[in-house]
């Protein structure tokens, strides 16, 4: 199912975990999981909805879209 | 309560031989604790795992005449060595063998559940699932069937809710059945994919002998072949270097198979999910799903964005620009009517005039804009807390896909709507220098709210009724500038590469008024702290460039500079003041309200009508489109210098947008004179 995952990511575009789940036919928490799981190895990367470089940056209280939900992206490579 | 009976010792060392000995295993926030605690009430004992800092906790208990000993294991979400909990768990159950192992499971979160299971059902010792949270699982709708879990595992799963000390009979029961061997055993494990098997096999004969007892040797196997580096130092150091060479050669040539075994499991928990949960079909879910169905529609999704950005200015309009205009007359008029009234007899004519011209004529000016950037700021907060802001960026990055822009830079640019600062900063996240680099190019483009606010004093200014219809356009204009602006870098700095991008939409929900009011105080609070530093120092600094040296604005230093200038700006129908309110706009957008404030002398009347009065919509039109595509504020150009390493790149992007904006603005301006 990971390698399923894999596939369906690799070929690109925007996908949202609610859409994977009904492509892999399972639960987005299941999808949610595998992501993390892929993360752990390095294929994919969660960003951090304000990364932490913002941490620092006098501005961060004004961000207004600072929690869009959880996203991922496919490491490069 | 249906706490067992309890045994009368506390003392753990004096067991009785024929304790039977259970392990409880589960990963954190399930309810192991609660579980432990009601079964072994005040007969704990609490020390640490030997050798290292995670806390043990053990008790007694006896159940039908029998003596248990429950060991609670660390909680974990797994038995791969990544952690030293997830290393004691399993070596407790490798070593000493429990009789029986119960995992505590969430039903309402069955699938995080399930993997730990996946892991313990490999292991030499029969596993009890307590199905735990029954209650939290069914307010959330779910309907789990514990008998076809149980038959799906082929393992005893037992329904309960720890909490109200419901099924802990029936679990002890179960447990107790099974110590004694009396229940069928078998449980369904995971499968390792089809074509990973004979590797797996050709592992076990390789290690076939070697594996140190009391590890099982398919276990072992399995480990290997998923990377696990425990299991593999161990297996390094108990077999024959020859030996290990070849099974190392074996594992490099499949290292994919570590993805295999891992994919074996979810496959497996997907599995067992389909077969014993019904999900809800109604409820939150149900309704977040019906109005993504709209939301995020490629076409409709688009045009619900566009209508509540419109619906945001037009309440922002309706509600903000009376107040607005309210704040102008009675707040700032008054105020610096006060002023020439009370200082005119005690202090110099310039002190005066630098309080009511430059300070209130351009730091008020600002203020007057309060009310609409609250209003600004709640309706964001507001889309933000009930979640339809994820919304709208999954929405704008199929677009960007569409321009042939980079999935990845979507996030950046969404954080620019806010502040361009922090979006330069966000690229960070991109990987991909090209990539990274148009992003950092294309984020001034982007309206900031300081341009928004701009866009929201001046637009009623010169366009009364018309102000929504023409905000609209002007940020539909920034986004097609963007998009037209990154087509066209992307074909040129490179090819466009598409990469992929997960985004999990969160459930819309009711908003919670205090985040969202504390959200809208920061940012005013923000705003005011801004207003009384950068712009009131601008303010007073115009002014005086504007007075000096004869006291006259037409013949002031700033007029020379504007007149200079201008020429540039006529092409775009710009005189010299709205020239250097642009220029001043690149310290702070918003101190080129300051700065019109400051140069119409705007105080006891207010700017809005000065500038309605003095120039033409086409006028208007074309400073607002400038206004809006201009280099961005010098904090911004500041961030673009320091997250680009390089001034040519700076340089180029200041030139950029200097040529699109003044292109823009005389297009606009020559068509608007044409049409008349």
């Amino acid at each position: 199912m990971l390698e399923e995952l894999l596939r369906i990511l690799r070929a690109g575009g925007t996908h949202r975990v609610a859409d994977l789940a009904r492509a892999l036919d399972t639960t987005p928490a299941l999808v949610e999981m595998m992501l993390e799981e892929l993360a752990r190895r390095g294929y994919v990367r969660p960003v951090a909805a304000c990364p932490e470089e913002c941490a620092s940056c006098p501005l961060a209280d004004q961000c207004i879209p600072a929690q869009p939900g959880k996203v991922w992206v496919l490491a490069e490579g | 309560m249906n706490r067992p009976a309890l045994q009368e010792t506390t003392v753990l060392p004096e067991v009785r031989e024929e304790t039977v000995l259970v392990a409880l295993a589960g990963q954190p926030n399930v309810g192991k604790s609660t579980l432990f605690n009601l079964l072994t009430g005040l007969h704990q004992h609490v020390g640490n795992w030997p050798g290292k800092t995670v806390e043990r906790k053990e008790g007694l208990f006896t159940y039908g005449g029998v003596s248990y000993r429950l060991v609670d294991l660390p909680g974990t979400y797994s038995l791969t060595a990544n952690s030293p909990e997830e290393v004691i768990a399993r070596e407790f159950i490798l070593q000493e063998q429990p009789d029986v192992v119960i995992a505590v499971v969430d039903a309402a979160t069955l699938e995080r559940s399930l993997y730990l299971v996946a892991e313990l059902l490999a292991l030499p010792a029969p596993v009890v699932v307590a199905l735990n949270m029954m209650d939290v699982a069914r307010q959330e709708g779910m309907e789990i069937e514990p008998e076809v879990l149980q038959a799906a595992l082929g393992v005893p799963v037992v329904p309960m809710i720890a909490t109200r000390g419901e099924g802990i009979q029936a679990l002890l029961e179960t447990v107790a059945r099974v110590a004694r061997g009396e229940v069928p055993y078998s449980p369904r494990l995971p499968q390792v994919r089809e074509d990973h098997r004979p590797v797996l096999e050709e592992l076990e004969r390789w290690i076939e002998g070697y594996v140190p007892t009391p590890y099982p040797q398919d276990w072992v196997a399995l480990k290997l072949l998923e990377g696990d580096p425990e299991v593999t130092r161990m297996v390094r150091e108990a077999l024959p270097p020859e030996r290990w060479e070849r099974a190392h050669a074996l594992l490099r040539a499949h290292d994919d198979a570590q993805v295999a075994v891992a994919s074996g499991r979810y496959e497996w928990i997907g599995r067992m999910v389909r077969a014993a949960v019904r999900r809800p079909r109604v409820g939150q879910i149900g309704l977040t799903e019906r109005l993504d169905r709209w939301a995020t529609h490629p076409i409709f999704g688009l045009a619900i964005l566009a209508f509540i950005l419109g619906a945001v200015f037009w309440l922002t309009y309706t509600v903000g620009s009376p107040l607005q205009d309210l704040l102008e007359t009675y707040v700032v008029g008054t105020l610096a009517e006060g002023i020439r009234a009370l200082l005119t007899p005690i202090a110099p004519e310039w002190l005066v005039a630098l309080l009511a011209e430059g300070v209130v004529g351009g730091v008020g000016a600002v203020l007057t804009f309060l009310p609409i950037l609250v209003l600004f700021f709640a309706a964001l907060a507001f889309l933000e807390d009930v979640g339809y802001m994820a919304r709208a960026a999954y929405v704008m990055d199929s677009v960007m896909h569409l321009m042939g822009l980079h999935g990845k830079s979507f996030l950046p640019l969404f954080l620019g709507f806010g502040c361009n600062v922090p979006a330069i900063l966000g690229t960070r996240v991109i990987e991909s220098h090209r990539a990274r680099l148009l992003t950092i190019l294309l984020a001034p483009l982007v309206p900031c709210t300081a341009r928004l606010a701009v866009i929201a004093f001046l637009a009623p200014a010169f366009f009364g009724r018309a102000a929504l219809a023409v905000s609209w356009g002007l940020i539909l204009l920034s986004i097609l500038v963007l998009a037209a602006t990154g087509a066209i870098l992307n074909r040129v700095l490179f090819q466009g590469r598409r990469s992929a991008f997960i985004m999990e939409l969160p459930l819309y929900h009711l908003p919670n008024w205090r985040t969202i009011g504390l959200s809208v105080w920061q940012r005013s609070l923000s705003f005011i702290r801004k207003a009384g530093t950068v712009i009131l120092t601008v303010s007073v600094v115009i002014w005086a460039l504007s007075t000096l040296p004869g006291g006259e604005v037409e013949g002031s230093y700033l007029a020379q500079v504007g007149r200079w200038l201008e020429p540039v700006g006529r092409l775009a129908g710009m005189d010299w003041r709205l020239t250097v309110a642009l220029l001043s706009s690149f310290i702070a957008k918003e101190n080129s309200i300051a700065t019109l404030g400051v140069l119409f002398r705007a105080g006891e009347e207010g700017l809005t009508d000065l500038l309605a009065s003095v120039y033409s919509p086409a006028v208007g039109l074309a400073y607002l489109v400038v206004q809006t595509l201009f280099v961005p504020c010098v904090a911004t150009v500041g961030v673009i210098r320091q997250e680009t390493n390089s001034w040519r790149w700076t340089l180029f992007n200041t030139g950029l947008l200097l040529v699109v904006s003044f292109l823009a603005g005389i297009g606009v301006y020559q068509a608007a004179r044409l049409i008349g």
